[in-house]
């Protein structure tokens, strides 16, 4: 795969950014705050501090999954809305070891969990591309169905009475996870922050995705049958195959991400937690703010990341109402998402910044 | 002595500019109320830019549109419905799915209070299609009807919109010889009940049979306009083309060996379930070019499908130089030995958004050549690009790393060439292979086609061009309806019998030699 | 015997309809826009916003009316702004439409926690009047969405505006050519789309009188699901909504006399998903939407 380097494709994403940033600060100037002093908060609880940093990586990391997972599904031409379900299936997966790892040998917990993860939630996405190419349903909408499926699914594995509920316990939670199961710390930039290894598996991740893409026949495979259905199936292609493929490897990385958020965050499963997840649904704005390429996903999701960072920065130096700034860092998440799906405007924007720098060269080229 | 009537319509100095490319340049044309006047020209010579300026889908770059010697600025369908223009697109502006009455009242629909009145539609609709003898149900659902009803339908709708002038686009190119009669005599009876229409097409017969007037159109421009008297599909020929254009191609006698493509009884449905190939026979030798000729629809393209396993077969059986193929899947019958220029290049034969890198191995994404351990050899990809490129003169702005979709249409169709033969194949299909491709072009992808025949490949040439299969072809089947109705060795026919078998009325004593 | 009524027919009645009738204004909602050709997967954060801006107007003024007018323009704004994305910039129907749902959740949360802070709102909502009939009671709202079904069925089938509507959604070229602007009429289909998903949205909220972070909880998405059920037509979207209703009604009050495993109300409440779900894949009668759906239309 050849990507020259588009200046013009590359300007999009930045531009959405600052005017998602402005719709912020207009909201912030609109409730009589002060959008300046907020967004230097934002700043240092992104970037301002090791631990602040540390903190920005740990929520970069399993949204770079769930962007790679949307960007994987991308190019074999399905939208993967289903992230979200399929990390639950990873969580559950991935609890379900943790909580009885304490009988594995040493770093063989959170491996073996992950790995669950990533089978459990790659066959449960692999049920969309089946649906999909031998059946004929529309992948948004199944993989919409079957996020609330599993909602319903986690939702019922630890309700009361529940098989993953703690026994003889009256919260609706798991048993604590074994120790061997949490992901390893790698960094501790203080007492509170606890950067683990799920850092380097979402690096890792972008990396294999970017190979996966741009160099091996099954990438290429992925990209034509993405592309144009017919000349894959003309070169000699399984497009039924590819695309049930293709959805099995993105349901992986989503449930990754999910296991990497549980396993690396947390201490049990909770009930209350499937409802009110995210990170499919910002893996959709990492993989379109990071224009569908491996390296930019990871990019994205460090300034998804950062941002979300920055909200409780924005908390602790009490720049807004408490709990305003998470939700000022959605607003911003999806003006971003929705400028950047605004291509057009964009890219004739950007054109214009572009033409400014080389107005020389601004001449036509007869075809 | 009476004057030529003035005109109802009349285009001066009309250009058309996309970007640096002039779709119409200084176009001048005039209708007269109550004639049928033909607008010919090559396919991309800029009859459907101009008709579109005049339904105001288009807006003219430069030059004036006036109508009844008053000047218009057409700036949408529906200001051109009012000055009362209809017009019937090559590809229908139907709802499938809404009634033939839904259709035609659409935007101008009688009401009964708030309510539309679909009773009140159809009856109008009776009425006028009973006026013009123009039958068609008017409950019916378009999806359900035959093509032709579907045209007459659309017909329907212009004149439900009281059009005065009927503009025509390529309307015979989807009709049966049958609804063809059909259509050009519903044309006369309303040009005599005075409708002015201007019909588009590049059917010469067609236009001789129906036109008071013909305007020939050449790359944009307008070559002239003259009267029907006196023209001849010749005459009006050279127009189009510029010169005499009759293709040559230099080629020895075919020295046909063993047969390599037997199709035997195949059977074939198209995408709405109805049989498209009805039992076709017939075989391709090693050594020898064999043209499958036939009007654009006749099951040509269900027939290459199925052999390059794409498309499903419901009976019969498809031998590969020994093999039985039948049931193979695309890949396996390549392997097996088949290459296949497909007719839809931007479709099927290349992936646009592509390099010349990527595209150049299609099909060669698990060959131990190409790929090792799962990985692409991005050397010997590029390598092998290169080598397409620099044998078939492929030219590209950035040589193997431009994207396909940036190549001209000729150059990209020699890439596509160039990567079927280079993988030496016992087979070789070619469907169309020179569509949209320049005169330069078509010389050099003849000339490949025919030193691959004496390099003893076998080859299936699919054309709609008669003047292609009758150059080419060392044996010709002809196919109509799904069915194989004659066959001729290559130079015992003439381009009025070979046409004639074409529309399923061979002579059957010389059919079948 | 009469308990067993009171279950059934009070109990299970009132909650079905309680469930489903905000189903029943956002399917609509997505009725309209779908049929003019604009996938609106944002139904979800228009129904969050209209549940905000119904309890919020309706506290501003102290009259549950104002209530639905603001939860009404609420969803129309958003609309707006997904219209303004597909069918002026032909962004992608879905990237929009999950950009609403973002902007819809975080502003509407923003402006909670701002406008009423971290109490909520006031304990006094005006909200609308509740109906007897017989046995039942409920809000004013259930016959007022099924009036909305017949009013859609008649504008959708049997006005001009409603063929010309539907056109656009499925062959918007054929439609500009006899001069129907494909355009205005997305616009006009997915603001009146929004206007109904705020509508269901103020159901929500003025059923238990107060607004509360996710309160929406994915009606936004069970109504797509039965809007794609219903196959894109009024009566049968509103019969798959009760349905959904019924189901959910059910997870509400579980039954004693179904089995253990199936009563558990997680599992009831994923039936509307899985029922979609065997529909989608084409099991019990394909849906197939308008041709054009999902589809930016541009001049040449």
């Amino acid at each position: 795969m050849t990507r020259r380097f588009d200046i013009e494709s590359a300007l999009v994403p930045v531009l959405a950014v600052v005017a998602a940033m402005l719709v912020g600060m207009a909201l912030i100037g609109m409730i009589g705050y002060d959008p300046f002093y907020a967004y230097t908060a934002l700043i240092e609880g992104a970037v301002g501090s090791p631990s602040a940093i540390g903190s920005t990586l740990l929520r970069a990391a399993p949204i770079t999954l769930t962007g790679l997972s949307v960007m994987i599904a991308f190019r074999a031409g399905l939208f993967n809305i289903g992230g979200n379900g399929q990390a639950i299936i990873g969580i559950l997966f991935a609890g379900m070891v943790a909580v009885h790892a304490g009988g594995i040998p040493g770093p063989f917990g959170w491996l073996i969990a992950m790995t669950l993860a990533a089978l459990a939630g790659g066959l449960w996405a692999a049920l969309a591309g089946f649906l999909k190419t031998v059946r004929g349903a529309n992948e948004v909408v199944v993989t919409i169905m079957l996020n609330y499926i599993a909602v319903r699914i986690g939702e019922y594995m630890l309700g009361l009475g529940g098989p993953l509920q703690e026994k003889g316990s009256s919260i609706p939670a798991s048993a604590e996870f074994a120790s061997n199961a949490k992901l390893p710390v790698i960094w501790r930039p203080d007492p509170f922050t606890e950067v683990h290894v799920g850092v380097i598996v979402a690096v890792l991740g972008a990396a294999f995705a970017w190979f996966l893409i741009g160099r091996t026949s099954l990438g290429y495979q992925i990209r034509a049958v993405g592309l144009q259905p017919d000349a894959a199936e003309y070169g000699g292609m399984s497009v039924t195959k590819i695309v049930i493929i293709a959805m099995f490897i993105a349901g992986a990385y989503a449930g990754l991400g999910g296991a990497v958020s549980s396993l690396g965050d947390l201490d049990r499963m909770q009930k209350s937690d499937f409802g009110v997840l995210q990170i499919g649904f910002s893996g959709i704005a990492v993989a379109l703010l990071g224009r569908n390429t491996a390296w930019g996903c990871l990019f994205a999701a460090l300034l998804m990341g950062g941002l979300a960072s920055g909200a409780v920065g924005i908390q602790n130096a009490g720049a807004l109402p408490a709990g305003v700034g998470t939700k000022l860092i959605d607003v911003i998440q999806g003006v971003i998402v929705l400028f950047v799906g605004m291509d057009v405007v964009f890219r004739r924007l950007s054109g214009r910044v572009v033409g400014i720098f080389n107005r020389d060269s601004n001449h036509e080229v007869k075809t | 002595m009476e004057s030529a009537p003035a005109p109802i319509l009349q285009l001066s100095g009309i250009s058309k500019r996309f970007g640096d490319f002039y779709a119409n340049r200084n176009v001048n044309f005039d209708l007269r109320a109550g004639e049928v006047h033909c607008l010919v020209g090559e396919n991309g010579a800029g009859k459907s830019t101009m008709m579109n300026m005049l339904y105001g889908l288009l807006k003219p770059t430069e030059g004036t549109i006036s109508m009844d010697g008053r000047p218009v600025e057409i700036d949408g369908p529906r200001h051109a419905i009012d000055l009362g223009i209809g017009m019937v697109h090559q590809h229908f502006m139907l709802i499938p799915v809404f009634t033939v009455a839904e259709n035609i009242v659409l935007a101008d629909e009688p009401t009964d209070g708030v309510k539309l009145d679909i009773k009140a539609a159809e009856q109008r609709v009776s009425e006028l299609s009973a006026k013009y003898g123009l039958s068609v149900d008017p409950t019916a659902k378009v999806q359900d009807i035959t093509v032709g009803q579907q045209q007459r339908a659309e017909i329907l709708k212009a004149l439900y919109r009281k059009a005065r002038i009927l503009i025509l686009d390529e309307p015979t190119a989807v009709l049966t010889p049958q609804e063809i009669e059909d259509l050009l005599a519903v044309v006369r009876q309303l040009r005599d009940e005075g409708m002015s229409i201007i019909m588009i097409s590049h059917k010469l017969k067609e236009v001789l049979s129906i036109a008071d007037r013909i305007s020939v159109l050449r790359r944009g421009e307008m070559v002239g306009t003259v009267d029907t008297a006196g023209q001849t599909e010749e005459s009006l020929a050279r127009m189009m083309v510029g010169r005499d254009v009759l293709l040559k191609v230099d080629k020895g006698e075919s020295i046909p060996e063993r047969p390599v493509l037997q199709v035997e009884n195949l059977w074939v449905k198209d995408d709405r379930e109805l049989d498209a190939v009805r039992g076709a026979t017939f075989e391709v030798h090693a050594g020898e070019i064999v043209a499958l000729a036939g009007i654009d629809g006749n099951g040509q393209e269900e027939l290459v499908d199925a052999i390059a396993g794409l498309r499903h077969i419901e009976q019969g059986r498809i031998v590969l130089d020994g093999e039985n193929v039948t049931d193979l899947t695309p890949h396996e019958v390549s392997d097996s030995g088949l290459a296949h220029i497909p007719q839809d290049r931007l479709r099927r034969g290349m992936i646009v958004d592509f390099d010349l890198r990527e595209n150049a191995i299609l099909h060669d994404w698990d060959k131990p050549d190409m790929v090792r351990l799962g990985i692409i050899d991005r050397d010997a990809s590029a390598e092998r690009a290169q080598m397409l490129c620099d044998m078939y003169d492929v030219r590209s702005g950035a040589g193997i790393s431009s994207r396909a979709g940036s190549l001209s249409g000729g150059n990209q169709q020699k890439l596509v060439i160039a990567r079927e033969i280079q993988r030496d194949p016992k087979l070789l299909i070619a469907a169309q292979p020179t569509r949209g491709v320049d005169i330069g072009a078509i010389e050099f992808i003849h000339t490949r086609l025919v030193e691959e025949r004496d390099a003893g490949t076998a080859v299936l040439l699919v054309s709609l061009e008669m003047q292609e299969v009758l150059s080419l072809a060392d044996r010709i089947v002809v196919i109509f309806e799904g069915e194989i109705v004659a066959e001729f060795a290559g130079g015992t026919v003439d381009e009025q019998r070979l046409g004639l078998a074409m529309v399923g009325s061979a002579d059957k004593a010389g059919a079948g030699t | 015997m009469s308990d067993f009524i009171n279950f059934w027919i009070v109990g299970l009645g009132v909650a079905t309809l309680r469930f489903a009738t905000p189903l029943i204004f956002a399917s609509l909602g997505g009725l309209f826009s779908e049929r003019s050709g604009v996938v609106n997967i944002g139904l979800e954060g228009m129904m969050t916003a209209g549940a905000f801006f119904a309890i919020y107007l309706s506290v501003q003024t102290g009259t549950w009316t104002m209530g639905l007018v603001g939860a009404m323009l609420a969803g129309m704004a958003l609309a707006l702004l997904h219209a303004v994305a597909t069918v002026t910039f032909q962004a992608d129907h879905i990237v929009s439409g999950t950009a609403i749902i973002l902007i819809a959740g975080g502003l509407v949360n923003f402006l909670n926690l701002t406008l009423f802070g971290p109490e909520g709102s006031p304990a006094d909502v005006s909200t609308p009047p509740r109906v007897s009939l017989g046995a039942f009671q409920f809000s004013i709202l259930v016959p007022l969405a099924g009036l909305c079904v017949f009013g859609t069925w008649f504008v959708i089938f049997r006005t001009p505006f409603g063929l010309r509507l539907r056109s656009v959604g499925e062959h918007p070229r054929a439609a500009d050519t006899v001069g129907i602007n494909p355009f205005r009429m997305r616009y006009i289909a997915v603001i009146v789309s929004g206007a109904l998903a705020g509508l269901g949205g103020a159901f929500i909220s003025f059923n238990v009188s107060s607004y509360t972070e996710n309160m929406v909880a994915g009606n936004g998405f069970i109504a797509l699901a039965a809007l794609i059920f219903g196959k894109w037509k009024p009566v049968p979207v509103m019969f798959a909504c009760l349905l959904f209703g019924f189901s959910q009604g059910l997870a509400s009050r579980p039954p004693g006399w179904l089995p253990d495993a199936l009563s558990s109300p997680e599992l009831l409440n994923s039936l509307p998903y899985v029922i979609t779900l065997v529909a989608l894949a084409g099991f019990v009668g394909k849906s197939i939407p308008p041709a054009a759906v999902g589809k930016p239309y541009a001049k040449h």
